[in-house]
């Protein structure tokens, strides 16, 4: 499959920046995927910081878009306009699913192998392997933080926050989007214990 | 795989009980029973009150050419509370699995209509990563808008986690948070889970007035 890593980035997340693009340098050795990095952080500072990051561990193949964007709009805004920038290249450029994955989650080389393989097995649409809240690791947390997701339905739904539904929730957001999959046919998968470990960093 | 379909029934949900074992009947056709290594069973534990309902169920089987299956009858007062009642039953179906050399457990509750190739999705999606426990959600009855947020309603459950965890008398005092404590329990030994959305289609979760 051909897949786009693509990951809305803020200045706010730099204390795990590093290290997840030392996972990402990993991560592209055992699968090669594509790296888009939208940075809705204020002006172009951080973008250049970022560089720096990609350079320290071989990253080659990405791409970062800066979305202006005002400091004052709502995180779910900013989120889901980024979201909508890494939709947009997976429909420009045939990319056969988005592998959304979060800037502050840590995981292991081969998982997006196994994601893919698991995918294809059942022909699944969406398929998430559990991680956990940052702030209370017993739980698990089901959204895009780690999330191997089908080019079609992003043909289909927008991350825009053009209905009520959407508005004001990038959490919900997610819940709509996981709806309209399945309302449009496709399936979603949640994997526990497979993906192992998971770090979502806390600052 | 060797299965056991394995289910607690009671007579509170007779309304769905025809209906289920029409489904029962059609899913045993389905599923390739052409050996003793590939072949699926059938044990329901009734823990309705006295004896009067196993002879209504049985008369359902007959009707729907049911012919391998087994039903124990659990007794228990009917005061205990539900998640006593079914921790005991699913308890009998446990031991059931592992006396009898079953690979696997299909949990599968008798109020949920699945399609007939739904055991063979389930072990498609298990053998897709060598999962520990393969689980199809269902809705909620009251709103069916709403997705029901369990493990036991249609599950598949691998031989090797029964043979460490059982329901008693461990169980937590709920039932519904139960199939999220195994999961625990399951993860914690490093199993692994597989939890799917709408590759079954259609599937039905009966209420009583439906």
């Amino acid at each position: 499959m051909k897949i786009l890593i693509g990951t809305p980035i803020h200045i706010v997340k730099d204390y795990a920046m590093e290290r997840w693009l030392e996972n990402v340098a990993k991560l592209q050795m055992e699968y090669p995927a594509d790296l888009l990095l939208v940075d809705n952080s204020p002006g172009l500072d951080y973008m250049e910081k970022v560089k720096g990051y990609c350079k320290k561990y071989g990253i080659k193949n990405y791409k970062i878009e800066h979305l202006v964007i005002g400091e004052q709009q709502g995180r779910d805004e900013k989120i889901a306009r980024s979201r909508e920038i890494i939709r947009q290249e997976i429909l420009a450029k045939d990319y056969d699913a988005w592998f959304s994955w979060e800037s502050d989650q840590i995981i292991p080389p081969d998982t997006l192998g196994k994601l893919v393989r698991i995918m294809e097995a059942g022909n699944y649409t969406m398929i998430h392997p559990n991680s956990w809240e940052r702030e209370i690791p017993a739980e698990p947390d089901v959204n895009f933080g780690v999330c191997l997701i089908r080019r079609w339905p992003l043909e289909k739904y927008t991350f825009l926050l053009d209905t009520p539904v959407l508005r004001n929730s990038w959490y919900g957001g997610e819940v709509w989007f996981k709806k309209q999959v399945l309302q449009g046919g496709g399936s979603y998968i949640e994997v526990y214990g497979l993906i192992k470990p998971i770090y979502h960093l806390n600052e | 795989m060797k299965i056991l379909i394995g289910t607690p029934i009671n007579v509170c949900k007779n309304y769905a009980m025809e209906r289920w074992l029409e489904n029962v009947s059609k899913l045993q056709r389905e599923y390739p029973a052409d050996s003793k290594s590939n072949s699926v069973d059938f044990l329901m534990v009734d823990n309705s009150p006295g004896f009067d309902y196993i002879k209504r169920v049985k008369g359902y089987c007959t009707k729907y050419g049911i012919t391998n299956y087994r039903i124990e009858h659990l007794e228990i007062n009917q005061q205990q509370p539900v998640e006593e009642i079914i921790g005991r039953s699913i308890e009998i179906i446990r031991q059931e699995v592992l006396d009898k050399d079953y690979d696997a457990w299909f949990s599968w509750e008798c109020d949920q209509l699945i399609p007939a190739n739904a055991l063979s999705e389930l072990i498609k999606m298990m053998e897709s990563g060598n999962f520990t426990i393969a689980s199809h959600s269902t809705w909620v009855r009251v709103d069916p808008s709403q997705v029901l947020d369990e493990l036991f309603g249609t599950t598949l459950i691998k031989r090797e986690v029964l043979e460490k965890i059982s329901f008693i008398p461990e169980m937590p005092d709920t039932w519904e948070p139960t199939d999220k404590w195994f999961r625990k329990q399951v993860l914690k030994d490093g199993g692994s889970t597989i939890e799917a959305d709408g590759v079954l289609k259609p599937v039905y979760h009966l209420e009583d007035n439906l």
